[in-house]
């Protein structure tokens, strides 16, 4: 396999009994980049990167994290890796150095290198003031970003992320998406997942789009977003339910598509500011009134959409 | 050293419990101490009167014989009055018969003992049926009891003086009345003073002879030592299943699958479980028979016997603990299980029975079949005095089992992980 990648999956398999998690998943991230796995929950994501991380073992493939092969070089694929799960993983009754000092001897660290790397990770996530309070007793974000710091005691060339801003509050998760860019602006390989397509949008250099165990898209955000031919959608709810003028908006011009489900209308089109006026001009002809309007410009939401014909959020 | 660095871990995880440090060292030492305060003269009988306090039992007597001062009632009477009976009787006397049931019927006293009238014709002559009556509350057993075996030690004394009549006649003749009276008095208050003698531990022509206090410390440390090492086993196998519950507690938290996410392998991951288990229940032990050493002063036996007999405990604990938790899911599931399997098969294997001087054959049949009537084999032998070829058996079958148990459970807990 090429390790010219920080990581490269080579067709990555995992069942669970009858249920196919993951179908031969392939993709590669380049080193100092941070790529995005994007998916509802269920998809597939979480299966994969527990692969990657050593917890579950493939069923077939294999995957390289710095050139180590997670099937027969196991320890130091993972010595390469940090990983912050989605769910908070410390000692609780533990304080956050005494945590930080347990997890850098899990990593290997001791003596004097230790003391010092858990001072710095205490300077990056921010808990020196605090590096001696029961980690139990800490808030919600300060132990997301303990769980941050752990990942990162070893200063590993590639950290993965399974949906880190999962149940906090905006402010945090403002903070863990700043966090992830400066770790990624020091040179870190960021794999990142998330169901959040404003995350990936905003973080990622590149994403692939996982459903039902497998990728239905890789790219950048501006490469993703030519799949659905750049377009805006409007959806449109009317008083009532009319023919007529749905018959009327199909003939307005730059409008590619149209369908109707449960009362709402929705539109393909190219640039919203120009069709909207006839929409509403043939509504009030027909004695329709248009009751809400909403337009998306094209987004990761539409890549989905598209590809699967449901909503990320719906699953 | 990242095995050690996940044992202290836990340790120091399983130490920060309230609940584990009651359950690990308070309670091991608390209830065979509170049995001892509750019971603790009656274990140790090295105090007279300090053994079980019997409440004084309320006489009432109705003396109908009026036969004089030397009448057997009289007699009796003062029997029942003297100073020897007064940490056991509050003796009273009453004028007829009617007020001494009464007493008894309205409470007032526990026993009415009734005098007939012809009571010294019959006890010196022989002549006549007269029986001593006894009225008691029914409520009452143990005071009744008391008084109705001082009667019967009383009637005995007449018995002897009736026949003391009888030879004393045979041999001189009919003797008067006056006569026979002096010599029934003269044998009666013989036989009182004997009496008294025996209760106060002197016997005339039997001299029994061994070295009391010895004799009760023996006694003292064979009842709480057999107590403390019931406990002792007992809580041995709830603390190693207690930490390996830890095992599954990580994995509940997450913080086991992230441990697996680290260089550490995961044969040092669950190394370094195990290794928390044998050091904490080694601790444990350690600790609870110090302390019980101290406070109830017990001999636990030769210390190499001692030692054989704790490495057996610790390994076999150890072993049975990741056993069950291997089969156990989740830690909703593991306090149930770990409390009912834990508590028959210490009974079963006669834990708590290890007092009973004589348990029933089948107890013992059933506890060779389970790891902790192994573990109890070796410290009785341990403490009984045993030999070191005696002990060794239990202690090796022990070990095996709990090598056994462990190779099972590490097993598991590898497949679940793998």
């Amino acid at each position: 396999m090429n390790t010219g990648f920080a990581i490269e999956a080579q067709g990555l398999k995992k069942s669970f009994g009858e249920l196919q998690a993951v179908k031969g998943v392939s993709f590669r991230a380049q080193k100092g980049e941070i790529l995005s796995l994007l998916g509802p929950n269920g998809a597939g994501k979480s299966t994969t990167i527990s692969m990657l991380s050593g917890l579950l073992h493939p069923d077939d493939g294999d995957a390289c994290i710095e050139g180590h092969s997670i099937r027969h070089d196991a320890r130091d694929a993972r010595a390469a890796l940090g990983v912050v799960p989605q769910d908070i993983a410390i000692y609780p009754d533990l304080s956050a150095r005494e945590n930080l000092v347990f997890w850098g001897k899990m990593y290997g660290l001791r003596g004097a290198a230790l003391k010092q790397r858990v001072d710095e990770v205490l300077e990056i996530i921010g808990l020196v003031d605090r590096q001696k309070g029961a980690s139990g007793k800490f808030s919600g974000g300060m132990k997301r970003r303990l769980n941050i710091g752990i990942a990162l005691l070893h200063k590993p060339q590639v950290v993965i992320m399974d949906e880190p801003t999962v149940g906090i509050d905006p402010q945090s998760r403002r903070n863990i998406l700043d966090s992830v860019k400066e770790l990624n602006a020091q040179g870190m390989t960021v794999l990142y997942t998330t169901h959040y397509m404003e995350e990936a949008q905003e973080l990622s250099d590149h994403i692939a789009v996982m459903d039902h165990g497998e990728i239905i898209a890789y790219g950048t955000h501006a490469e993703l977003i030519k799949v659905v031919g750049e377009q805006d959608r409007i959806t449109v709810t009317t008083n009532i339910e009319s023919d007529g003028v749905i018959e009327a908006w199909r003939k307005v011009e730059g409008v590619h598509q149209i369908s109707r489900t449960d009362g709402t209308v929705a539109l393909l089109a190219d640039d919203s500011n120009v069709v909207l006026p006839h929409l509403f001009e043939d509504a009030a002809r027909a004695h329709v009134r248009i009751t809400s309007v909403d337009v998306q410009e094209p987004n990761l939401e539409a890549v989905f959409l598209h590809l699967t014909g449901r909503a990320l959020r719906d699953e | 050293m990242k095995i050690l660095d996940i044992a202290f871990k836990d340790i120091k995880h399983s130490l920060g419990s309230g609940f584990g440090i009651v359950m690990m060292f308070i309670v091991p030492i608390m209830i065979p101490a509170i049995i001892y305060v509750a019971f603790g003269g009656a274990l140790d009988g090295s105090a007279n009167s300090s053994g079980f306090d019997i409440a004084v039992t309320r006489v009432v007597v109705a003396n109908l014989d009026r036969a004089g001062e030397e009448s057997a009632g009289a007699i009796l009477t003062e029997f029942l009055q003297s100073a020897n009976l007064k940490s056991l009787l509050q003796t009273s006397i009453v004028d007829d018969e009617a007020t001494a049931r009464n007493r008894v019927s309205t409470q007032q006293a526990d026993v009415a003992v009734i005098i007939p009238a012809d009571f010294s014709q019959a006890a010196f002559t022989g002549s006549g049926e007269s029986n001593v009556v006894m009225v008691h509350d029914p409520v009452s057993t143990i005071g009744p009891l008391i008084v109705k075996q001082l009667l019967a030690q009383f009637a005995d004394g007449f018995s002897g003086a009736r026949i003391t009549l009888d030879v004393a006649a045979q041999q001189l003749g009919p003797l008067e009345a006056a006569t026979a009276q002096a010599i029934a008095a003269q044998y009666a208050q013989w036989a009182q003073a004997q009496g008294q003698q025996q209760s106060n531990g002197q016997h005339p022509v039997l001299t029994v002879q061994a070295p009391p206090v010895k004799a009760a410390a023996r006694n003292t440390a064979s009842m709480m030592s057999s107590m403390t090492v019931g406990m002792l086993v007992f809580f041995a196998f709830f603390t190693a299943a207690f930490m390996a519950e830890s095992i599954l507690k990580e994995d509940e938290d997450g913080t086991l699958p992230r441990l697996f996410t680290t260089p550490a392998a995961r044969a040092t991951i669950l190394g370094g479980k195990f290794t928390a288990i044998f050091l904490m229940v080694t601790v444990q032990v350690a600790v609870v028979m110090l302390i019980s050493s101290l406070l109830f002063r017990i001999t636990w036996g030769d210390p190499l016997l001692v030692v054989l007999s704790v490495v057996g405990l610790v390994i076999c604990a150890a072993g049975f603990g990741l056993f069950l938790l291997s089969f156990i899911k989740n830690t909703r599931q593991a306090g149930p299980i770990i409390g009912g399997v834990l508590t028959v098969t210490s009974m079963l294997g006669g834990l708590y029975s290890m007092t009973i001087p004589n348990p029933p054959a089948f107890m013992d049949t059933m506890s060779l079949f389970l790891p902790q009537g192994w573990v109890m084999r070796s410290w009785k032998l341990t403490l009984n005095g045993g030999q070191l070829i005696e002990v060794l058996l239990p202690v090796l079958v022990a070990v095996v089992i709990g090598a056994v148990l462990f190779g099972i459970g590490t097993l598991n807990f590898r497949r679940r992980y793998a």
